[in-house]
């Protein structure tokens, strides 16, 4: 496919993109082209539609938010259609399980014309707003629902990809019935009993028409079938890049009950000074944290804790402390400040008062000359966040910006709010899935330190004062 | 080295240990009296406890080999010491003439002993490799039957071992032709015989096997740990994957396939760097383009770095192409932009242990060869699910590449050459790789340095300079 306009014009000139450091082809008439495609999660040309299928309390709709947690996190932009919530739109009040009776017209009505609405969002969602992957999130049991489902997806151009979840063990349902659905507004004005027991002639309801992803007749289908949370797993025909992530993120994610500890090395000596980055040791405080540390872990009996450092010295020396094995992790580091490592906001703003402006503009997607972006820092993150999937109690001391990541990923914050997350030293955030999501709580153990934290200034313009760049610097000595 | 983890109690000291830095790898590890403690462990991939033993399963010509093959490769170059023991190699060493199918028969009690010896010899090298450094075996054989299997999994408990079977099943007679073909009419086994005679007795050797072919079965076998592969890849059964380290087996196993492509790597044209001799070409950027014309690829990919160089080669080309910062040049650290005399005179201990271990040094914040290994697992990953690549990359970044599809050791990775201005076509063929070296008679410096003789810390630095490629 060769290019008219560059034959005629010869190479096309490379600009380099102040903000990302992306070198661009400039067109003959001196723009910058459309930025070349930059390789994040490899691309289908076409969104993908994932379809969950399965009966009520199979945990579909945990794999789709988690699903979909992961998927933006990582950068691919996805959004959750739950057909329950579109069905709850539609019935203002939820009296029984009778209403999803398969022998019930004006339910079986509302619940077509719910997942018909649900479709349409999806649409404009893939189509107009520049989703990637849309997760529809309903139960989908019968093969006359997917089957729309799939002329609806190639009408519009759209991948199918559907995630099945099996489940027959008893205690795995009623635990989820009381983790998930006891607190849904379905059941706000009943009480425990009734909830369970109306929950569980709801899930009747749906089984003598279930029909599983079949191994012949649907065999010309994407899919993986979740068995027993995870036990087992069957795949058919993954496509693309992205469906083997999925699969993979499936295949590595669990329901065991555990806590991730994220915390920094203690206060460092570059910390006091005000200066980023560097591999400099702790200070006093610093190492009075440390053993405050091992002191908390100890008093919290955490069953078989991993301990994960980074390769550098700060993080190491805090582990050290706690007398335990740890692990370094070189993906844990401090985000690379290239040309601005070990100086302080003030020198940045004397040295180089654009790159310090073009920071404050888009925090997360700014790449330090010759260094890394928060976005970077995303990427290389991606394995450590796939194994605390997989691990149980883990403690993870790190540094701030690589805090902050792993925190947006557990806590599902945008790309815009995670490069302002507080992560103050000294203080260890302990995350317990819970339900839907994660409970976070925050543990300040006592130590004083210096503040690190800079909020975005008001004032972000190229040539703005410099008064105005170092408004919101903290306090250092 | 293996990565076993010691297990430390509870005991913590009321003084921290001190930190030292190691000066080849720049890891910090603590140390007692100046002296470097036993080595704390260094994430690569997470190591079980444990030994991984994996167990083919499946009928002659489904792909067992390969898979073994390929994945011994794979998992040697993620940093995991992987060994494969072919049974079939036990058994051509014991009966130094191979006859006929007869051999296989389930009838010929001869036989059945003779490879039950060879299954025994093979397992005591696996046990002997687990025990001393190695971390995963493959124990490539049929394995077909139910008791054979028990065998093995005795022997892995007895010493330890965590076993994960991996099974190739696959009834597609046309892929089992293709497989006869590529890698049984070249066998040992068939050195003396005409493809025609050679395929007939192959398929009456499957046969022996199909009348006691146990597959692993989802009811009698739910508590073993497995993949099944289905078809070539069509389809996968997944039980029980216990690790971390089978997990990312299962991830490869699933990325990986037999459609015909090859893979074109080069570097970068050259640069201005280049010719001064510093370490950090629009006439080979052209020939380039009128090599990847002449060469009629379908559907083509080209990926490059982010950095300005193997863009500005890309341009050239006049197609899409997708930047990977993975892609990037190793990290020289401190020493970026500096030539190798300027590097000897300002950092001759740095530049000493480098030539001491060029895989494992990594520059004074910099990166090492083991580093850029562990960022370029994913584009390896992706090269994998592709089909036909052109990757315009740098020369350490080329070498740990080039040092995957060809099998390369850890040693030999840093002193590959990678010339400019050269394009190494590589394409799939039997159990490897095929690689054709495309000279685009364009003129460039050399950049590639060899060990020097002498790589003591207080050598001469005549000495240090010996194999510094010519430059401006």
């Amino acid at each position: 496919m060769l290019d008219k306009d560059v034959l005629e014009h010869g190479p096309r000139e490379l600009h380099q993109n102040p903000l990302r450091k992306i070198w661009m082809p400039r067109t003959s008439n001196g723009l910058p082209q459309r930025p070349i495609t930059q390789r994040r999660v490899c691309m289908t040309n076409c969104p993908t539609l994932i379809v969950t299928v399965g009966l009520p309390a199979r945990g579909k709709t945990y794999i789709s938010k988690k699903l979909t947690r992961y998927l933006n996190w990582i950068g691919v932009p996805t959004k959750v259609f739950n057909v329950g919530q579109y069905r709850r739109e539609c019935v203002k009040i939820y009296k029984s399980f009778e209403f999803f009776r398969p022998d019930n017209e004006e339910g079986l009505k509302i619940r077509r014309q719910c997942a018909t609405t649900a479709l349409n969002d999806v649409r404009e969602y893939l189509s107009v707003e520049g989703g990637q992957v849309a997760v529809f999130d309903a139960t989908n049991t019968t093969r006359e629902r997917r089957a729309t489902i799939m002329k609806f997806a190639e009408q519009n151009g759209f991948k199918v990809f559907f995630v099945e979840s099996v489940c027959e063990d008893p205690d795995v349902i009623a635990e989820n019935i009381v983790q998930v659905k006891l607190d849904s507004p379905d059941y706000i004005h009943t009480d425990t009993e009734e909830a369970v027991e109306d929950f569980m002639k709801r899930i009747k309801c749906y089984e003598s028409s279930y029909q599983p992803l079949d191994e012949n007749l649907d065999k010309e289908l994407s899919y993986i079938k979740v068995i027993d949370v995870g036990r087992r797993y069957l795949v058919n025909r993954v496509l693309d890049h992205i469906q083997s992530r999925i699969v993979y993120y499936l295949m590595n994610i669990h329901i065991t009950p555990r806590s991730i500890y994220l915390s920094r090395h203690g206060e460092s000596d570059l910390n006091i000074k005000g200066r980023i980055g560097g591999d400099s040791g702790l200070s006093d405080r610093g190492r009075e944290y440390a053993m405050k540390l091992r002191k908390y872990i100890q008093e919290q009996n955490i069953k078989e804790l991993k301990v994960w450092t980074s390769q550098m010295k700060r993080t190491i020396q805090t582990a050290e402390s706690l007398g335990v094995p740890y692990e370094q992790w070189k993906a844990l580091n401090e985000i690379d400040a290239g040309m601005c490592e070990e100086m302080m906001y003030e020198e940045i703003q004397k040295n180089f008062p654009v790159e310090f402006a073009l920071r404050d503009q888009d925090k997360y997607r700014y790449r330090y000359p010759k260094g890394e972006s928060y976005e970077d820092l995303v990427q290389r993150l991606e394995p450590v966040i796939m194994e605390l999937e997989r691990q149980e109690n883990v403690l993870v001391i790190c540094h701030q910006a690589v805090m902050r990541c792993l925190l947006a990923y557990f806590l599902d914050k945008t790309a815009d709010e995670l490069p302002y997350l507080q992560c103050p030293l000294h203080t260890v955030l302990k995350l317990t899935p819970v339900a839907y999501g994660c409970k976070v709580e925050s543990i300040y153990l006592g130590v004083d330190s210096v503040n690190t934290h800079r909020n975005r200034p008001e004032n972000v313009m190229a040539q703005r004062s410099t008064e105005d760049a170092l408004q919101t610097v903290p306090a250092h000595f | 080295m293996s990565l076993i983890r010691n297990k430390i109690t509870y005991n913590a000291p009321s003084n921290p240990r001190e930190l030292t830095q190691n000066p080849l790898k720049k890891i910090w590890m603590p140390c007692k009296n100046g002296l470097p403690e036993k080595h704390i462990s260094q994430r690569k991939v997470c190591m079980t406890n444990c030994p991984t033993l994996i167990v083919t399963v499946g009928l002659p010509a489904r792909g067992k080999t390969y898979i073994s093959k390929k994945l011994t490769r794979y998992l040697n170059w993620i940093g995991v010491p992987t060994r494969e023991f072919n049974v079939g190699q036990y058994r051509r060493e014991l009966v130094k003439i191979y006859k006929s199918f007869e051999f296989f028969r389930p009838d010929n009690e001869e036989g059945l002993r003779i490879r039950r010896q060879c299954a025994s010899a093979a397992l005591n090298d696996v046990r002997q490799y687990l025990t001393s450094g190695g971390q995963v075996a493959v124990f490539d054989a049929t394995n077909t039957t139910r008791e054979r299997r028990d065998t093995i999994l005795q022997f892995a408990d007895q010493n330890g071992f965590k076993v994960f079977f991996v099974e190739s099943v696959c009834e597609d007679p046309d892929v089992i032709q293709a497989n006869i073909v590529q890698v049984k009419l070249g066998s040992p086994d068939y050195t003396n015989c005409n493809s025609d005679e050679a395929v007939e007795d192959f398929m009456k050797r499957i046969k022996c096997y199909e009348n006691s072919y146990e597959t692993l079965d989802e009811v009698l076998d739910r508590d073993l740990s497995y993949i099944k592969i289905i078809d070539v890849g069509q389809r996968y059964l997944v039980n029980r994957v216990l690790d971390h380290i089978q997990s990312r087996i299962v991830y490869y196993l699933m990325n990986i396939h037999i459609t015909p492509r090859s893979i074109y790597l080069c570097r970068h044209g050259e640069s201005e760097l280049n010719v001064k001799g510093r370490i950090g070409g629009t006439l080979f950027a052209k020939k380039l383009n009128q090599f990847i014309q002449t060469q009629h690829i379908s559907d083509l990919k080209i990926w490059t770095s982010q950095m300005k160089r193997t863009i500005q080669t890309a341009e050239a080309l006049h197609v899409p192409y997708e930047q990977w910062k993975v892609l990037n040049e190793i990290d020289a650290g401190v020493c970026e932009e500096l030539m190798y005399e300027e590097i000897q005179e300002n950092y001759p201990l740095e530049f000493a242990l480098r030539d001491q271990d060029k895989y494992r040094y990594r520059y004074p914040k910099g990166e090492s060869y083991e580093d850029l290994v562990q960022r370029l697992e994913p584009v390896i990953m992706e090269l994998e699910r592709q089909e036909n690549v052109l990757v315009v990359c740098h020369q350490a970044v080329m070498r740990c590449l080039l040092a995957y599809f060809l099998d390369k050791t850890a040693e030999e990775l840093p002193y590959l050459k990678c010339p400019l201005h050269t394009v190494l076509k590589l394409t799939p063929v039997a159990y490897g790789c095929k690689v054709e070296s495309i000279r685009l008679n364009v003129e460039a410096v050399d950049t590639h340095r060899e060990k020097p003789k002498n790589v003591d810390v207080w050598r001469l630095s005549e000495d240090a300079l010996l194999t510094v490629p010519a430059h401006q």
